[in-house]
């Protein structure tokens, strides 16, 4: 069937949870909506003016009559769900009347809308009278299709849903049924409205029944954990026996006529019904929302994903110091992407994080996670030498992984993280954020368009004001960090070097102690390439006056020169050349915009941060590699290990 | 150095965000590059990120020309450096050390009903307390304004901590007496959402500039925040640390309704100073 404007779908069942989404879903994608309700407030705020309402019941077939005609099709949803002595009567005799009406007004397509629960081998009466609305449908002689969703969850304030969150949060207990071990599907209830409008839009849908369930199979203690992790709360959960849950909606059902919870309610999440969504994935043409990223949306009261919306990334950040910090909220400003859970030894700093506003869960261990959560993607901003178990952990389990730099504090170790990535084949970076500034990028673009001709030679400079007595903590722990200003700070101009003119092939260097006791604070480096290009190298960081970490590259060439740092790029052509003319261009961050960024400390490459996470993320979305795998940070990586080797033995040392 | 011409309708401020990256700072007075600017500018006040080192100069500033100095706090990439040295107590109770005696007791005062925070490790109880004890040392230039730093200002925004707002904005105003003001670098986020809570801070400072240099998450989404915000916005370093001509810079802010404008009196690093 052709969906439009012109085709106007009747909803029964128009003002209930499931009914309120469909009609919304028809109106926003522009199709006409005729809503048969018996009380037409309770659609308030839904459709505005192109919404036309039927008041009317199910029992009454004159009304019915009236609110078939004109229709293309029906959306069958209404039912009473309590155990109402009128059940029978609107669930069977209701479906049976609407048939009817549908043949007298000429109308051939139905989908209805059932419940797992007619599955289920001891009925209530909600499951046995649905059951029975399935086969009076199916043998009216319409055109039928009949869905049978799972658990159905949302962002309105009604519904099965509503009522269990209600609970986790108010109440002091939670009563599961049961053992806590039912199992279910459950399904957004966007996905049902789009799954009912696919049976529309599909006649090959007609006359088949399909099971309607999420992506994730759960038991009913796993969902009452996932939303009160979610909201925060840690509730006791009461587990009732069947036959005392029973004999509680019995009395209940005689005390008042809607029970909090019913005989129907008892059985149907009680037994099995193996919800199988494989031929309505098939047929329907789409995946329906996970539960870890539909239901943190229904309980912040968010609407459904828009279309062409970023697939969920699920992060771990490892380590919550300083940088497990910085990444956990740069990668919470990324479309899609949602930090569920993090890690650090330390529970203080934990409590710490989370007062700070961070939403995920935080365990002890990666383990914990690894066993427990279920996550895409894992960021490790532990100290350096932690790096290395942490990674192989993730690798394990096929997990992209993120290393803040550098991999490993020794090169063998990095080596051998890299060759088990690569084997792995999983997506793998290493933090060498610099490679993602954009005036360095610029800088390296020219180089590579052959601004300056041949190469000869370059000065490169880290300077950094933080180091003037000795200090304390793992940086300064060789073991720990893998050495001084060389292995930290430098490694980031290391990499751009790496990228830029790749390996070198001889390295002569010296290294100095001027305050710290075991890590050196400055050091001076020679690098040759084969090319003949040669490199000067100095880094240091104790450099009085350098609050903020600086990076300066000076390249010389047959055709010109080159400055550059992270905020400024200076070139001077002999003649013009990529797109630059002859004479001195001035390249500053603010020639190069930056949109869609989200920058937590421009004085410390916020920007470069934020672009280094979102195309890692980009790349476990894609399956890609980045600019900063473990393959090329490896490459620069060697080079630190030969400026140590080289200043150690006081000779030169061959690549 | 713009001239009052140049400025005529913006209050101008001092922008001194660290020290040790401004060349007209040092341990002796204010430097003659320094008292330049401020005649030049007309600039009366200064925001300061405050650092024990640069306190006799930032205090000579004041005496001398009368400049109010507001702080923006807290200093944070100092209290990191200090708490990988000393720990976070460690670090603490340095900068606690540099307070007088009535700061001391006004401290206690304040936050004694606070302890279950800190020894929570309440991350809004720790920054209240660094707040204050910074401020402690700079109000006695003339501040009017505490400016939370833009750190911790984009750490909560981005997640989504309006407690930690209302914290700052209560304190500020009850606890300390000063007005208020969020220092960001992403002003066409924070202002929807702070409408969306229900927030108005009476000062917002946030890079604004004819480049949109900064200015995130874009030029256009910074404007449109600015056009439905009712209150006053400083613009930080309008004309990109000389890189727009002062006019130039000037006239956009103007066109933007911007009346207020912080300027950094030293001279940005830049490629070729780095290599020469």
């Amino acid at each position: 069937m052709k969906l439009g404007p012109d085709t106007r779908i009747l909803v029964t069942g128009a003002s209930g949870f499931i009914g309120r989404d469909l009609v919304a879903y028809l109106l926003e994608r522009g199709i006409g909506v005729r809503a048969l309700v018996r009380a037409p407030e309770r659609l308030l705020g839904v459709g505005g003016d192109r919404l036309e309402i039927a008041v009317g019941d199910l029992r009454d077939p004159a009304a019915l009559g009236r609110a078939v005609t004109g229709t293309a099709a029906v959306a069958h949803l209404a039912a009473l769900k309590s155990d109402e002595p009128e059940s029978e009567a609107v669930n069977v005799g209701g479906a049976r009347a609407l048939a009817e009406a549908c043949r007298r007004a000429g109308i051939t397509r139905v989908v209805n809308v059932s419940t797992q629960s007619v599955k289920i081998r001891r009925q209530g009466p909600y499951a046995r009278t649905k059951l029975e609305a399935e086969r009076v449908l199916h043998a009216s002689g319409l055109a039928v299709t009949t869905l049978r969703p799972s658990v159905v969850y949302g962002p309105d304030v009604t519904g099965v849903f509503a009522r269990m969150l209600h609970y986790i949060v108010h109440a002091p207990v939670v009563p599961v049924m049961g053992d806590g071990q039912w199992r279910s599907r459950p399904i957004h209830v966007r996905d049902v409205s789009r799954a009912i409008v696919a049976c529309l839009a599909h006649d090959r849908t007609v006359g088949a029944v399909y099971d309607l369930g999420g992506p994730d199979e759960v038991t009913f203690d796993e969902i009452v954990d996932a939303i009160a992790r979610e909201v925060g709360v840690r509730p006791r959960k009461l587990h009732v026996p069947v036959p005392v849950a029973l004999t509680a909606a019995r009395i209940l059902s005689r005390l008042t006529p809607r029970p909090p919870v019913t005989v129907s309610n008892v059985l149907g999440s009680t037994q099995p019904t193996d919800c199988d969504i494989t031929t309505a994935t098939r047929d329907l043409g789409f995946i329906p929302l996970p539960l870890a990223e539909g239901l943190p949306r229904a309980i912040r009261g968010e609407p459904y994903p828009a279309e062409g919306e970023p697939r969920l990334v699920r992060v771990a950040v490892v380590g919550l110091g300083k940088m497990g910090l910085f990444h956990s909220t740069i990668l919470g400003t990324l479309p899609g992407v949602r930090v569920v859970a993090a890690v650090d030894q330390d529970p203080a700093l934990g409590r710490t994080a989370r007062s700070l506003g961070l939403k995920a869960r935080v365990l002890p261990s990666l383990q914990a996670v690894l066993d427990g959560e279920p996550v895409d993607t894992v960021f490790i901003c532990t100290p350096t030498h932690t790096h290395a178990e942490l990674v192989e952990a993730c690798l394990a389990r096929g997990l992209p992984v993120f290393v803040e730099k550098p991999l490993a504090e020794r090169l063998e170790r990095a080596r051998a993280l890299a060759a088990q990535a690569a084997a792995a084949g999983v997506v793998n970076a290493v933090g060498y954020l610099m490679a993602f500034n954009p005036v360095f990028e610029r800088a390296h673009a020219l180089l590579e368009a052959g601004a300056l001709g041949r190469i000869q030679r370059y000065t490169a400079r880290v300077a950094h004001g933080e180091v003037f007595g000795p200090k304390r903590g793992w940086l300064f722990d060789p073991a720990r960090s893998g050495g001084g200003v060389v292995m930290n700070p430098t490694a980031h101009l290391l990499f751009l070097l790496q990228r830029w003119f790749g390996p070198p092939h001889r390295i002569v260097a010296e290294t100095r102690r001027l305050y710290s006791t075991a890590v050196e604070d400055e050091a001076t480096a020679t690098l040759e390439y084969p090319s003949g290009l040669t490199g000067r190298l100095e880094a240091s960081w104790s450099v009085p006056g350098k609050p903020i970490l600086e990076l300066a590259i000076a390249v010389t060439g047959e055709g010109g020169t080159l400055r550059a740092t992270a905020t400024e790029l200076v070139v001077e052509l002999t003649g013009p050349a990529a797109g630059l003319p002859a004479g001195r261009s001035v390249v500053h961050a603010s020639d190069l915009p930056l949109e869609g960024v989200y920058d937590l400390a421009p004085d410390a490459g916020g920007a470069a941060y934020f672009l280094q996470d979102r195309a890692f993320i980009e790349a476990v979305r894609t399956g890609g590699q980045t600019r900063t795998g473990f393959a090329q940070a490896v490459e620069a990586e060697q080079v630190i290990d030969a400026i140590y080797r080289a200043a150690a033995h006081g000779a030169p040392v061959e690549l | 150095m713009a001239g009052r011409a140049e400025s005529n309708g913006l209050e101008v401020f001092a922008w001194l965000p660290s020290r040790q990256a401004d060349p007209n700072f040092g341990a002796g007075p204010p430097s003659p590059g320094l008292r330049r600017f401020l005649e030049q500018s007309g600039a009366r006040h200064a925001l300061w990120l405050y650092e024990p080192e640069a306190e006799a100069v930032v205090g000579a500033l004041h005496r001398e020309t009368g400049v109010a100095v507001h702080p923006v706090v807290p200093n944070m990439a100092a209290y990191v450096r200090d708490t990988a040295d000393r720990g976070p107590i460690g670090a603490a109770l340095v900068r606690f050390k540099r307070l007088g005696l009535a700061d001391r007791v006004r401290l206690g005062l304040h936050h004694a009903r606070r302890a279950p925070g800190i020894l929570g490790k309440d991350f809004t109880t720790g920054l209240l307390i660094l707040i204050e004890m910074e401020t402690a040392k700079v109000r006695p230039f003339g501040s009017r304004h505490v400016f939370l730093h833009p750190s911790v200002t984009d750490l909560a925004l981005a997640l989504g901590n309006r407690a930690l707002f209302d914290a700052f904005l209560t304190f500020a105003g009850r606890t300390l007496g000063l007005t208020p003001a969020l220092v960001t670098h992403n002003f066409g986020v924070l202002i929807p959402r702070l409408a969306e809570w229900g927030l108005r801070p009476p000062l917002i400072a946030a890079p604004f500039n004819p480049r949109g240099y900064l200015m995130y998450p874009s030029q256009a989404r910074c404007e449109a925040a600015l056009r439905s915000w009712p209150s006053p916005v400083l613009a930080l370093r309008p004309d990109l640390d000389g890189r727009i001509p002062r006019p130039e810079a000037f006239a956009y802010l103007r066109s933007r309704g911007i009346r207020q404008a912080a300027l950094d009196p030293g001279r940005g690093s830049s490629a070729e100073d780095d290599l020469r």
